[in-house]
């Protein structure tokens, strides 16, 4: 603990550097052309992918401009129709008078010859150039001390695929990309509200990258929002290179195997949740966006749950909790059993158990952790591979080598199909990352199993749960709703009530709006249904 | 401060994995599946006989891999002067740990129930372990019970679970108590040692529970045989299932064997005390099928007077049965083990406080009434 | 809901209460009072019970005048400094008693029961720093802890006794009422070691939101615990008889043990229900280690409890390892019963009069 402690504090100093390197100012564009160009060739000199094209304009091409732009990250179309066009030949059939171009060919030039959709105007050279690296376009005008920014993004990118990670069987095919402002629109498509925002800022002194927070305004919980933007303000890194980076670097608790934000590709699960008040934090160059802030029950959650009807919704939720606690406990359970407690198992499967173990040479923790231990290699070696041999390399390994353990008795049957059903069951939890915190805890259950039996579990559940309760994601309990206990959020845990029963927004958001549906019980449909049966339909 | 905590934690963790005091893998373990207790002549006092499944034949059974071959189970005697000790001596001959958690039957000998001391012993070893399941079935043995255990039965050669499963379909015969440990030990402590326990005898190679002993003041004092055993059932109102046979009259003047299949019974009691005798009055509602008449009468059953005259053949017999069984602990053991000072205890308190502390001497002379009423409901498939 | 006042809830102090006083207790609970009252055991627990719950309710109408003090701090307030110390030393040392008698009962009981040979040194340090590792985040996450264990608790020790319903004698509670009344009251004075953790109320105060609807609370979680102290001993007894109960040491695992579940995939379950019963032996420990813990924290002004809890394990290990045998064990803590008639009975009412005294004084000192 000392050792992080001080790593920690060498942290904190290398910040308050950081901060006096900021008080630099960054220079204003200049009037003289020349100046603001040699100031870029400078700061990007050696990059041999930024393109400077110089063009004149005007009756006497008495104006000299100069586009910068990064090639490849800019749609080449755009600048050739709508700006370079524009510029040099359409405007020329323009006929504003020559003493107006004179007096202001900025304006004009800004107002009426680029016909590019979105351009905006600054006058700081450094913002100039991450402008330009971000694949925007700069126009440097001779004389005036501002430059246009047009925004030329357009590299090659993935088009919108399915997310792979969560798949559903009914809901949308669409999952975010590498792209921010796609992912931004994809958001827009589910909630047309004003009140959606999308705020952006950039993180990383180096990387620069776009992060955008998605909240709406009217719902969310400010003491939240103001407390995710001062976390985010503090991060000081060269480079965000993907969301996990900032949800490590604004988690509450780094000691903690769970994931206190949750991640997803899926465009539709970011609407729900901050259609519920949470907040969704999305990022360039990352596909997957975070949510927060999140619970363990969130991570049970797919968003398919709310698309099918309640009771088999509620059927897979009771399911994924099981499997969850399979993941976590069932090589810990084999061994407590087999090794300490026989007399819980069934007569006949101890005796079967016991004789399968014949000769298997190792103690049943010694078996489950070979045969977990290949399985964890199985799984890696997988990912690694292209597919089509990745999942060859599951079947055949999994198979094979299950079979030729037990026929070399190095273990016996039974365990593997422990391992099996745990590695299944694993899978099963929706949240990638809250199996994979099930699956090293996994370890730790099977080791208090092997010293201490059923005990050891027990111990090590009520270490756990300890670390859950004190855990927070934000302040908010991460066991909530089952602790501090409200029941009309219990109804979106263990089971997934009927739709008609969320009325509210998630009690435990504390959000502004905690209305989600007008009141319309059952009950008034039956007696419209009832009347109408009765002919007494109000006319 | 931080850095202490830290030292400490690991050299708990460390200390822990030295550790694994229990651990003993299953394959190390001889799962008990029978116990037998007899007494022994010698120093000792008790031969006590352990029967467990060669597991190695386990696999070979279900099909798996070439399991090892023998016998398909081992059993071990061992002397000891208490069941206890016998029990952690064994391990110097065997190269496994017992368990005995998945015991499914102890025998006891039947000179174990003769002598009041070991007997008492006997049952305290059993009360007090941890492991032993109090589901377990506890049997007398007619002889030793080293004998019973000694064997290799064809059915299932594994005799715990030869045992368990007899008890399984008892609700077919009624012949000898179902009764587990639990219910022995209880009705032991209640009555302060009256109780009776099933009986179990070998044939040649097979195995059979049939009536059963009693035990009166933590002693054998007398046996059940199958048809008193019933009676005694239906005095406690245990009778769920079984048959018996009545004869029944024909038109022609001849008779008929009818076995009547018991399907349900309901019992309802009641204590009167009438001019300082206490009565005693068990009705009895009994439920059941005809399956056998005569072929010759196919038709006649439809009617009837016949179906009645049966009920009350039937209500003749079971009355027997009952009085029979009365006979044997009101005139011969004088021992109340058919719950009638606990039904008085119960529901007629005042009455109790009166004969309760010379009930030994007052049951003898309890009248007892049993009214049997036969409903046949069902009589197979011809009228 | 960003709080962290470390303040819990009214529920929160319903569960808190009810996991407290469901400890090692409640495995002998159902022979004491089917000893000392027969077939009336279940009206005995719930007199017994309701006597508590009058007893928790003083405690708590006391410690609600003083809604932002513990014990320390108004005890002192109302009979003077040098009696308060003394009174606070003493409710420390009833809080380390409790908490190490339920760790050696647990120990003697696991070690029986799932653990032969491991010493049962090992199965209390081990228990002991898992409860250190909670008690030192503070109330918060205990009750948070006792929230999340609560179901897992309860639910399976209802549903297990399901199977046996075709078992149970209900004659067995027959004679009813048949008891003199000397008997009746052995057997309520019996329960009361079942109900002992609501002390805990002394101290708690200060950080329980919502202070005057605690009345709400103790009662809720009295009667959860009275009630499902019923149903164990139900079927217990039920099952049975009061003869056969009373002669056992812990007679709801001995009637676990009888229980035949059909077609279910364990097969003792009495290791299952061993299992849960670490849940609310270690609520129970926890919630004792705490309240001595704040108590002493408060009794020498520490900033923080934190610093307490470590060294406090200690003392409970030893405290839990001086009695010998489990009969010892048993008879300390019919001597600790003393201890407690004490705190909840005579200590509340001396306070009461106290305060009462005080309250003139004030009003006199007002005329003046």
């Amino acid at each position: 603990m000392g050792l992080f402690n001080k790593l920690f504090k060498n942290n904190k100093s290398n910040k308050n550097g950081n901060d006096e390197d900021k008080d630099v100012v960054s220079p204003k564009v200049k009037e003289n052309i020349e100046e603001n160009i040699k100031y870029i060739k400078d700061m990007l000199k050696d990059s041999d992918d930024i393109i400077y094209r110089e063009i004149w304009v005007g009756e006497e091409f008495q104006h000299k401009l100069e586009l910068v732009f990064v090639d490849g990250l800019v749609d080449k179309s755009i600048i050739n129709e709508h700006v370079m066009h524009s510029l040099m030949l359409d405007s020329r059939q323009a006929k504003p008078s020559i003493e107006e171009i004179k007096k202001n060919i900025y304006e004009v030039i800004k107002k009426a010859a680029i016909t590019g959709g979105d351009i905006k105007e600054i006058d700081d050279l450094d913002k100039c150039i991450t402008s330009i690296l971000s694949g925007d376009t700069a126009l440097f005008l001779d004389g005036h001390p501002k430059v246009v920014i047009i925004s030329s993004r357009g590299w090659q990118m993935r088009s919108v695929a399915p997310p792979e990670t969560e798949m559903v069987v009914r809901g949308a095919r669409e999952g975010f990309t590498e792209t921010l402002r796609v992912n931004t629109a994809l958001v827009r498509r589910w909630i047309r509200d004003p009140e959606l925002k999308i705020k952006q800022m950039q993180i990383g002194k180096r990387s620069k990258t776009d992060v955008a927070l998605l909240y709406i305004d009217d719902i969310v919980n400010k003491d939240l929002l103001s407390e995710i933007k001062e976390r985010l303000e503090q991060i000081d890194i060269d480079g965000v290179l993907e969301s996990g980076y900032i949800e490590q670097l604004i988690e509450e608790d780094w000691h903690s195997p769970f994931p206190q934000m949750l991640n997803t590709e899926r465009p539709d699960k970011v609407a729900a949740s901050v259609l519920e008040g949470r907040i969704a934090i999305l990022i360039d160059n990352s596909p997957f966006a975070l949510i927060i802030p999140t619970t363990l029950a969130t991570l049970f959650q797919s968003p398919e749950d709310y698309f099918e009807r309640w009771m088999i919704s509620s059927l897979l939720r009771i399911l994924r909790f099981t499997a969850a606690v399979i993941a976590l406990v069932g090589p810990s359970i084999y061994i407590a059993f087999t090794s300490y407690h026989p007399g819980m198992i069934p007569t006949k499967l101890a005796l079967y158990i016991a004789s399968t173990r014949q000769g298997v040479p190792f103690p049943a923790f010694m078996e489950a952790l070979i045969m977990e231990a290949t399985f964890e290699l199985l799984r890696e070696a997988g990912i690694r591979l292209p597919v089509p041999i990745g999942q060859t390399i599951g079947i055949v390994g999994g198979l094979i080598i299950g079979q030729a353990a037990v026929m070399a008795g190095i273990v016996s049957p039974l365990m593997v199909i422990v391992v099996a059903v745990t590695a299944v069951s694993s899978f099963s939890i929706p949240s990638y990352s809250a199996a994979i915190a099930f699956r090293l805890l996994r370890f730790a259950f099977m080791l208090f199993a092997a010293v201490l039996g059923l005990y050891g579990i027990m111990l090590c559940l009520i270490l756990m749960l300890t670390h859950l309760v004190v855990l927070k994601s934000f302040g908010l309990p991460y066991l909530s709703p089952f602790v501090e206990v409200n029941l009309s959020d219990l109804a979106d845990t263990l089971i997934r009530a009927p739709l008609m029963m969320f009325k509210k927004r998630p009690a435990i958001l504390d959000t502004q709006d905690k209305k989600r549906m007008k009141d319309l019980r059952p009950e008034e449909i039956e007696s419209m249904e009832i009347d109408r049966r009765n002919g007494n339909d109000k006319k | 401060m931080k850095k202490i905590k830290v030292y400490v934690l690991l050299l708990l963790i460390l200390s822990l994995l030295t550790g694994c005091w229990d651990k003993v893998e299953i394959e190390d373990r001889a799962f008990v599946m029978a116990i037998g207790i007899d007494t022994s002549n010698q120093a000792k006092n008790y031969i006590v006989t352990f029967q467990f499944p060669n597991v190695k034949q386990v696999t070979s059974a279900a099909g798996g891999g070439g399991g090892g071959g023998g016998q398909p189970n081992f059993s071990i005697s061992e002397v000891g002067d208490t069941v206890f000790s016998a029990s952690r001596h064994i391990s110097t001959r065997l190269d496994k740990r017992l368990f005995l958690g998945h015991t499914k039957a102890v025998i006891l000998g039947k000179d174990v129930v003769s002598d009041r001391n070991k007997f008492l012993e006997v049952l305290d070893t059993l009360d007090r372990s941890y492991e032993l399941s109090r589901k377990l079935r506890l049997l007398v043995a007619d002889g030793k019970a080293q004998d019973i255990l000694l064997k290799n039965y064809k059915f299932d050669p594994d005799i715990g679970v030869y045992i368990d499963d007899i008890f399984k379909q008892y609700n077919r015969t009624s012949i000898f108590p179902n009764l587990d440990y639990n219910k022995i030990t209880k009705s032991l402590h209640d009555t302060n040692g009256n109780a009776i326990i099933p009986v179990i005898s070998s044939g040649k190679d097979e195995l059979k529970i049939a009536g059963s002993a009693i035990i009166k003041n933590y002693k054998l004092a007398g046996w059940l045989s199958d048809g008193e055993n019933m009676g005694y059932m239906w005095l406690m109102g245990f009778v769920k299932g079984g048959d018996i046979t009545f004869n029944m009259p024909t038109t022609d003047g001849k008779e008929v064997k009818v076995p009547f299949n018991i399907t349900n019974t309901v019992m309802k009691r009641q204590v009167i005390e009438q001019n300082g005798k206490i009565i005693y009055k068990i009705k009895y509602d009994v439920e059941g099928e005809v399956t056998e008449y005569s072929f010759q009468k196919h038709g006649e059953m439809f009617e009837t007077n016949v179906l009645g005259t049966m009920e009350k053949k039937a209500d003749k017999v079971i009355e027997k049965m009952i009085n029979d069984s009365l006979k044997k602990f009101q005139k011969d053991l004088k021992v109340d083990m058919i719950g009638i000072g606990d039904y008085i205890q119960k529901y007629k308190p005042a009455l109790w406080s009166k004969v309760g502390p010379e009930w030994e001497k007052k049951f003898p002379d309890v009248v007892v009434e049993p009214v049997v009423s036969t409903h046949i409901r069902r009589i197979g498939l011809f009228k | 809901m960003i709080k962290n006042n470390d303040k819990i809830s009214e529920n929160q102090t319903t569960i808190l209460l009810f996991t407290t006083m469901l400890g090692a207790g409640i495995l002998s609970l159902s022979a004491d009072v089917a000893k000392a009252a027969g077939p009336n055991a279940l009206i005995v627990i719930l007199l017994g019970g309701i006597l508590a719950l009058i007893l928790a309710r003083f405690i708590g109408y006391i410690a609600s005048k003083f809604p932002t003090e513990t014990f320390v701090e108004y005890s002192a307030k109302l009979m003077t400094k040098p009696v308060s110390v003394i009174l606070s030393i003493f409710l420390v040392a009833y809080f380390l008693i409790f908490c190490s008698l339920n760790l050696r009962i647990f120990a003697e009981v696991t070690k029986s029961y799932l653990l032969n040979s491991t010493p049962v040194e090992v199965i209390m340090i081990t228990m002991l720093f898992t409860s250190g590792y909670i008690v030192r985040y503070g109330i918060e996450p205990i009750a948070r802890l006792s929230e999340i264990l609560f179901p897992i608790m309860v639910i399976p020790m209802m549903i297990i006794f399901l199977p046996t319903i075709t078992d149970l004698d209900l004659s067995n509670f027959l004679p009813i009422l048949r008891i003199s009344f000397l008997n009746l009251l052995k057997g309520i004075l019996s329960t009361t070691y079942s109900f002992i953790g609501f002390e805990i109320l002394y101290v708690i105060f200060p950080y329980i939101q919502m202070g005057t609807k605690f009345k709400k609370s103790i009662n809720i979680s009295f009667f959860s615990i009275i009630f499902f102290y019923i149903y164990v001993t139900f079927y217990t007894i039920g099952i049975f008889g009061y003869k056969e109960t009373s002669v056992q040491l812990w007679p709801l695992l001995t009637v676990i043990k009888s229980i035949n579940f059909p077609g279910f995939f364990i097969e003792n379950l009495e290791s299952l229900i061993m299992g849960i019963w670490t849940f609310a032996v270690f609520t129970s420990i926890s919630a004792f280690h705490y309240a001595a813990t704040l108590t002493l924290s408060k009794l020498i002004k520490a900033r923080e409890h934190t610093y307490l809890v470590i060294p406090l394990i200690p003392i409970i290990y030893f405290m839990a390892l001086i009695p010998d045998s489990i009969v010892e064990v048993y008879k300390y803590a019919s001597y600790a019963s003393i201890l407690t008639l004490f705190f909840v009975v005579i200590l509340p009412i001396l306070m009461f009069l106290a305060m009462k005294l005080r309250d003139k004084g004030m009003k006199n000192s007002e005329k003046n």
